[in-house]
């Protein structure tokens, strides 16, 4: 159980340079939000104070931002400098990654939807949404068919 | 030890392909990632949980067909502190059941933990793992159950991408590896460009690292190059392979006398900036060093023949 607070803490760190900035400042924080043992707090401390960290943070948010920069490219060109605030507010109310591109992407056009937006970024995101969600339902459509020969005993039919 | 020399492989991406339809009988294999093969709606869609890229699949097996293919995946996470996850398990057996690879290869980094998540890009990041008893006793559970899914298949891991490597070790990571192939028979897919960040963004040394592993234990190579990042090396998957990482593969591979497979990797979206002719001269460097490794071997052969 501790190894995975660790893991879950660790995690965390790399999602948040706030978190990241309140651990430098304070190493306690740590021990107050996880359950672990006096070692892996060390270490965590460790991990958060080394210079390797701000490399984890960027590379965490490039790679979230791929999907949406993918599928909404257009979107992202139009928001302009209100990307970087948009997209860390949705980060901030959606901290669970979702590995599926075409599920990001759709679940931060229903974030930006819901906001107030200039015209043409409001006709960027309704035409690349929909294409999103055209290629996720194609997608849900084919779920639990097997491609593969001899497939997995549940996608049988 | 085998006298024969390693092939000459790329990793499959949208974009391979291209290079294949040019110079298809330059490569030996391909290296398939299976998380890419399919959409993953979550444990709780139940049994719609997975979408099969069909267009994909079919493709792959085309280009498949007539050539080596090994299995390289990202999803399991290994060294994460939770139970494998068994319904990606199946989909990964059944692409080994279609594709037939051979060997599985995942990482030493943690790209899942418990309700949470890293998102990895394909050739983005994984997060450091603890070098340690327990870390040992975890992953080598893990690769027994994956060889068992997969019918005895030999499993490898690779070394991974350290920023901010984990403190307090109980040893080194070639120690580490050392010791998983010591006691789970685990190989070793040996990144050099991985091994070549790490040297830069932690100021350690590769020589060094190479020495203490088990020559026995390596039986890939993977070779790929990277970008600057405001101070750090990024393995990004977007240009060439650097030249002293070459300089390291000419030294170490006809030292392990298992290495089977040289494999470049970069990612599509680098495709154009790399180009047809910088990838065919990758791949021919590729041969020249696996040529290297064959003569060496031969001349090894030929000397214990003679004593």
């Amino acid at each position: 159980m501790s190894l995975a607070q660790f893991q879950t803490a660790l995690a965390d760190l790399t999602a948040s340079p706030a978190l990241v900035r309140q651990v430098r400042r304070e190493p306690a924080t740590l021990t107050a939000l996880y359950d672990l043992t006096e070692r892996e707090a060390r270490r965590l401390a460790g991990v958060a104070a080394s210079p390797g960290m701000e490399a984890n943070c960027m590379l965490y948010r490039a790679n979230r931002l791929a999907p949406v920069a993918l599928n909404l490219p257009d979107t992202c060109t139009a928001l302009g400098d209100d990307l970087e605030p948009l997209i860390s507010a949705y980060w901030d109310s959606e901290p669970q990654t979702d590995v599926h591109f075409l599920i990001e992407a759709d679940r931060f056009a229903r974030y930006v939807a819901a906001r107030e937006l200039t015209a043409d970024a409001r006709a960027a995101l309704s035409r690349e949404h929909a294409l999103v969600a055209g290629k996720l339902a194609a997608s849900r459509a084919r779920a639990g068919l097997s491609a593969f020969r001899d497939g997995p005993a549940e996608m049988r039919a | 030890m085998t006298v024969s020399s390693p092939m000459v492989g790329l990793l499959y991406n949208p974009a391979v392909p291209l290079v294949l339809d040019a110079l298809g009988s330059r490569v030996d294999f391909v290296e398939v990632i299976p998380d890419r093969l399919w959409y993953d709606f979550g444990v709780e869609a139940g049994p719609q949980r997975f979408s099969h890229a069909q267009a994909a699949i079919d493709e792959l097996r085309r280009y498949a067909q007539d050539r080596a293919v090994v299995g390289h995946g990202i999803g399991l996470s290994l060294p994460s502190a939770m139970p494998m996850d068994e319904g990606l398990l199946d989909q990964v057996a059944a692409s080994d059941r279609d594709l037939g690879y051979q060997w599985y290869s995942e990482h030493l980094s943690m790209f899942l933990a418990p309700n949470r998540a890293v998102p990895n890009a394909q050739a983005g990041m994984g997060l450091p793992v603890p070098f340690d008893e327990e870390m040992l006793e975890l992953v080598a559970g893990k690769v027994a159950r994956l060889s068992e899914a997969l019918g005895g298949r030999r499993i490898l891991l690779e070394n991974g991408v350290i920023f901010s490597a984990v403190p307090e070790p109980e040893m080194s990571e070639p120690a580490f590896f050392n010791r998983l192939h010591a006691d789970s028979g685990c190989g070793m897919l040996l990144d050099l460009h991985n091994l070549y960040a790490n040297t830069l963004n932690l100021g350690t040394s590769g020589e060094e690292y190479l020495a203490q592993l088990n020559p026995e234990m390596v039986v890939e190579i993977h070779l790929a190059g990277g970008d600057r990042l405001k101070g750090h090396y990024t393995d990004s998957h977007s240009r060439r392979t650097p030249s002293d990482v070459w300089t390291w593969a000419h030294e170490w591979a006809p030292r392990f006398p298992n290495l089977a497979a040289i494999t470049f990797e970069y990612h599509e979206s680098y495709h154009r900036r790399l180009g047809l002719a910088g990838i065919a001269e990758e791949i021919e460097l590729m041969h020249d060093l696996s040529r290297q490794v064959g003569d060496q071997r031969r001349k090894v052969a030929a000397q214990e023949a003679a004593a």
